[in-house]
């Protein structure tokens, strides 16, 4: 037998034993199925295919079309499933693609998504675009905002924060998290606004009416989309869009997840997607399983070392003209951050930064993908430590500005993480990445 | 039934459709994703949810074969479960033992699998190994050697260039090569 077939008959013998297979898995599917459907208020996708048929039948009689319109609070049903376009909008030339076009945000930032089609935009999209007001951050835009904007408290691995528009004519706030590894064109969009929204759907558009943490949700599957040269916009049920409606504390929120496929890395499971929405909701302080946006925090070095429990240990060398901004703590994983910066500069991971991470745990971080030549072994004092230079960018190095320094003491595991973008020249030698850390008292 | 009947069933609404495609598929499905999460029940957690999820959108599945659309969709669902349940490796209380195993195994598998065979103990040495892979890596290595598809279709499935397929190939391989060569050092230091 040669080697490759063993390997193949070890995994199988493997497989065979952990997961034998001696029952029939029909039945506890059609438990699950039934399970799903007892639960009423249970998730969306699941019921779906159970509700699909008979909600299809409903509506497809004139009492059903006027009950279901009668009964939606946060959708309205269109009078078919084509809808015209929007007057003035070319519609030539357009190359045939299924990639459905976010309504307001293709109608605002066409140039970001130019694989969709940009037919479907909405009216009055059009006429507040020249209005609308773009930034990166919510401090940017909240000044223009007469109420507070809601910040999501945590987000899925990998999506961050891409802009924060507002739209003055609907009061409308969105902000846009995009799927930041791959660039895969993933992204959700979370919207706020104190009016009832105007959000019109295929008249076939199967609508689920759930309650999460007692709160009413509207969860609708499915996007307009115009095919390339057609004079009118058609319902496409199976487009990967999911939205998700509810008014709470006097204001109507929405969570819409574009371009969401199973074979992407940046998928969502419907799990998540709930998850989103109660993070939203502020019913879930973070997103499963991951930590708390540390960079939403503004917690002082004290009220840290309150919320840990332990003592705070922080940097009394540092980068020249850095200064603290802020410390977070994530109880999931009893991790103090203290956050340093330029003045001036931003509090955000992603700008010239030093964080210093501590926690009274002994986890191992695994430096996966990085090549040997990045990795050196060190001493911080009298305990070793690793040294990491650059970063892992869309699962390739990439020799950045980014520097971490980890080491272990019996009580505590630190972590410190310089980074200064390309847009900086400033960056720390090895020597001074140590000696800030030897300084950690 | 045949296969492209029981989609066009499912298609319907035709709950018969995905009975066919669950006792097609399901015991593959589960196998995969065990190997991925070391943990039946989680295991067959997925299963079950991706043919519910599969069936709400079999209308999504234009010109492809149902298995390799489904079977991507489970390893990709158990690499994030896992990826969830681990940001951190504890080293604690792992045996080194074990990855050695496997990592003797894989290496040069006519070497030592004998050996953990008479030990008895070659199923938990594996599986404790393959865990101690990250799980991209982990996934790489039971599309490759339990599904046996090629590097060209794991492309497909892992949504990523070959070149990046090869490379998580190539570093789970390289990762069990440093284990296998701390193994050989300390079995040179034991030699008389």
């Amino acid at each position: 037998m040669n080697p490759e077939e063993r390997k193949r008959q070890m995994l199988r013998r493997l497989a065979e034993d952990g997961a034998p297979g001696e029952r029939d898995p029909w039945p506890a599917l059609q438990q699950r199925i039934a399970q799903t459907t007892r639960r009423g208020a249970g998730w969306a996708g699941e019921l779906a295919l159970l509700a699909a048929l008979l909600a299809l039948v409903f509506l497809l009689t004139p009492p059903g079309q006027a009950a279901a319109q009668s009964v939606l609070r946060f959708f309205q049903r269109a009078g078919g499933d084509t809808l015209p376009l929007p007057d003035g909008l070319p519609i030539e030339a357009i190359p045939p693609t299924l990639t459905p076009a976010p309504t307001r945000y293709m109608g605002l930032d066409a140039a970001a998504t130019p694989a969709a089609t940009p037919t479907n935009m909405p009216a009055e999209a059009t006429n507040q675009a020249d209005e609308s007001v773009w930034a990166q951050s919510i401090e940017d835009v909240q000044p223009q905002v007469g109420f507070p904007i809601r910040a999501l408290a945590s987000a899925p691995p990998g999506y961050a924060l891409e802009n924060v528009v507002y739209l003055p004519g609907e009061q409308l706030v969105q902000q846009i998290y995009k799927y930041r590894p791959y660039q895969s064109g993933e992204m959700f969009i979370f919207s706020q606004q104190p009016t009832a929204p105007d959000e019109v759907i295929g008249q076939s558009a199967e609508v689920a009416q759930v309650e999460i943490d007692g709160v009413a949700v509207e969860v609708v599957d499915g996007s307009w989309f115009t095919p390339a040269g057609a004079d009118r916009q058609q319902w496409e049920a199976g487009a990967p869009v999911h939205s998700f409606r509810w008014q709470q504390d006097g204001f109507f929120f929405a969570l819409e997840f574009w371009v969401n496929e199973t074979f992407s890395p940046a998928y969502l499971e419907p799990d998540d997607m709930q998850a989103m929405v109660e993070v939203a909701m502020g019913k879930r302080d973070a997103f499963p399983g991951y930590p708390l946006r540390l960079d939403l925090q503004n917690l002082s070095i004290a009220q840290a070392e309150e919320q840990a429990g332990f003592r705070v240990l922080a940097p009394a060398l540092l980068p020249e003209d850095f200064v603290f901004t802020h410390a977070a703590y994530d109880p999931s994983m009893r991790l103090v951050v203290l956050y340093y910066a330029p003045p001036g500069g931003t509090r955000y991971s992603k700008g010239t930064s030093l964080i210093a991470i501590q926690t009274d745990r002994d986890p191992r971080t695994v430096w996966d993908g990085y090549p040997p030549e990045a990795m050196e072994t060190v001493n911080v004092g009298a305990y070793d430590g690793l040294l990491v230079t650059g970063s892992m960018v869309n699962e390739r190095y990439e020799a950045d500005g980014a520097m971490f320094l980890e080491w272990h003491t019996p009580e505590r595991t630190f972590t410190l993480r310089f980074f200064s973008p390309d847009s900086n020249p400033l960056r720390l030698s090895k020597a001074e990445m140590l000696r800030i850390a030897e300084s950690v008292q | 039934m045949e296969e492209h009947r029981a989609i066009a069933l499912l298609r319907q609404g035709d709950l018969r459709g995905l009975e066919f495609l669950v006792h097609r598929y399901y015991l593959q499905a589960t196998r995969a994703a065990f190997l991925v999460l070391g943990d039946r029940d989680q295991a067959e957690d997925i299963v079950q949810a991706a043919f519910l999820r599969a069936a709400q959108r079999i209308g999504q599945l234009r010109g492809e074969r149902f298995g390799p659309w489904f079977l991507r969709s489970v390893v990709n669902d158990a690499v994030k479960t896992a990826k969830k349940q681990k940001r951190f490796v504890a080293l604690d209380g792992e045996s080194d033992d074990d990855a050695g195993a496997l990592a003797r195994w894989l290496v040069d598998p006519g070497a030592g699998l004998e050996e953990l065979v008479l030990r008895g103990e070659e199923q938990r040495a594996v599986r404790a190994a393959l865990q101690r892979l990250a799980p991209g890596q982990r996934a790489a290595l039971v599309m490759r050697y339990y599904l046996e598809m090629s590097e060209a279709e794991m492309t497909g499935v892992l949504g990523l260039p070959l070149s990046t397929v090869k490379g998580r190939l190539f570093r789970a391989r390289e990762r069990l090569r440093a284990w296998l060569g701390g193994l050989r050092k300390e079995e040179k230091r034991d030699e008389p």
